[in-house]
């Protein structure tokens, strides 16, 4: 019940919103639609708010936002199109590899968008927001294994699509 | 190693070394792979327009009731659905086909065979589907009915109502009178006044109760009978068979007095006359009606 106190509600949507929000881009790809999936997400929670008495409010949003997405993904699957953002500052130069910074972004972009939406999200849960495997299993409500299946996929595809083909190392 | 197409994420996580991976994908791969770990560190969490994030709270302060219209919203593509079909269903079922017949006699045949032959402005309407289950007919004016034998045929006017099983009957629905002529068969009528059954070569009313019908037989609509009818119905009647408007002094009492004849309607003056003449009227003719003027 404490849920339904707007102060309350308000600070959870302050701490957790971002959270789901980048949960969410991961997936889609897409900021827009991972920003109204949040919103609704957090008015439906808002609406049921008296429901939801002893819940853990992290894997209930989580839970939320994937059920809310699926059918965002069955429509939008082919219109999306995932833009990752690259500091440059965070850049590591190594000899080997002398990729420009705007190269390797267009580059990392492109296979972003070839990766099966839940291998690229357990891949950024992992890489960007650097959950451990057991955390990510739990938000995206799969086993390990699976998660480590995902991201071994992953990483396969990028070594595949920017070493190979470039002819790097 | 039997897990090998995991083994890039157990490296990942530490719980495979580098040399372990060496073994399985070799030197160059490993390299590679470091190259490109290193470069994905300069990945940035994606970054949230804290515009439309803010846009939440006001969301929040909305009363609920608002609130729950937007799972209307979500429910609506259901809902147009929902009453569409209701709506198609409501057309099916209630949508009625009407006949309206002008200045001339207009036959009508109904899906059971049954032939209603509509005079002069009158009309009649029926629901074609539910017609197989139920014979219901509404009508406003005159017509003569010709029924196939089924189930009971009812003709429902303002007034009054008739049931029958097969018969032929004409029912006179205007200003007031409504009156039944059997042709043939067993005709049962109801008004709110009254209600009787009656056989072939009678008719019934709320005007006229009971009383035989004189050679009514087969031929309809070119002669009217009246028998004892307030001159001001016949008058009513002789306008809507010649659609003409035939004005008069209704608070007269004269014009409630009985007419009985019969009258022509091919012929609009012979008509006139032969109504007018016991009751020493004279009318006058204009263009667009007939006026009968005080004697």
């Amino acid at each position: 019940m404490r849920l339904c106190n707007k102060t309350y509600f308000e600070g959870i949507y302050r701490n957790y919103s971002d959270e789901l929000y980048r949960f969410l881009v991961y997936k889609f790809g897409n900021p827009s639609m991972a920003e109204d999936v949040t919103q609704n997400v957090f008015m439906n929670l808002w609406k049921n708010c008296a429901k939801y008495t002893d819940v853990n409010i992290k894997s209930l949003l989580y839970t939320m936002g994937r059920n809310d997405s699926l059918n965002i993904l069955r429509k939008e699957q082919n219109k999306q199109k995932f833009v990752a953002q690259v500091d440059g500052s965070k850049q590591v130069h190594s000899p080997e590899f002398e990729m420009e910074t705007k190269e390797f972004e267009i580059r990392i972009n492109e296979v972003l968008n070839l990766m099966k939406p839940l291998e690229r999200q357990a891949f950024l849960l992992s890489r960007i927001e650097k959950k451990t495997y057991k955390e990510i299993a739990e938000i995206m409500e799969v086993s390990i294994k699976t998660i480590e299946k995902r991201i071994h996929n992953a990483l396969v595809l990028i070594r595949s699509e920017i070493v190979e083909a470039k002819k790097y190392v | 190693m039997k897990k090998k197409e995991y083994v890039l994420a157990k490296w990942l996580s530490g719980e495979v070394s580098d040399q372990q991976l060496k073994d399985q994908v070799g030197h160059d791969h490993v390299e590679s792979y470091r190259v490109i770990l290193n470069e994905l560190e300069s990945l940035a969490a994606p970054e949230r327009d804290q515009k439309r994030k803010d846009e939440f709270f006001k969301l929040l302060d909305q009363p609920k009731k608002a609130i729950k219209k937007s799972k209307i919203m979500v429910l609506r593509p259901l809902a147009i659905a929902a009453s569409l079909m209701l709506l198609l269903g409501l057309f099916v079922g209630l949508q009625k086909t009407t006949y309206t017949s002008t200045n001339s006699l207009q036959m009508v045949v109904l899906p059971d065979e049954s032939r209603v032959t509509l005079e002069p402005n009158s009309s009649f309407s029926y629901n074609k589907v539910l017609y197989a289950f139920r014979r219901t007919l509404d009508l406003k004016g005159n017509a003569f009915f010709d029924v196939e034998k089924g189930s009971d045929f009812r003709v429902q006017s303002d007034l009054g109502s008739v049931e029958v099983l097969g018969t032929s009957f004409r029912v006179f629905e205007r200003k007031g009178i409504f009156n039944v002529q059997c042709f043939s068969g067993t005709v049962r009528v109801n008004t709110d006044e009254t209600q009787g059954v009656i056989k072939k070569g009678e008719q019934f009313g709320n005007q006229v109760k009971k009383v035989q019908v004189h050679q009514l037989k087969d031929h309809i609509a070119a002669i009217e009978h009246f028998d004892n009818v307030p001159l001001k119905t016949v008058l009513a009647e002789l306008s809507a068979l010649f659609s003409t408007d035939i004005q008069f002094d209704d608070t007269n009492p004269l014009f409630k007095e009985g007419f009985s004849g019969t009258i022509n309607s091919d012929d609009l003056d012979l008509s006139l006359n032969i109504v007018m003449r016991p009751f020493e009227l004279n009318y006058e003719k204009t263009q667009q009606s007939i006026i009968v003027l005080p004697n």
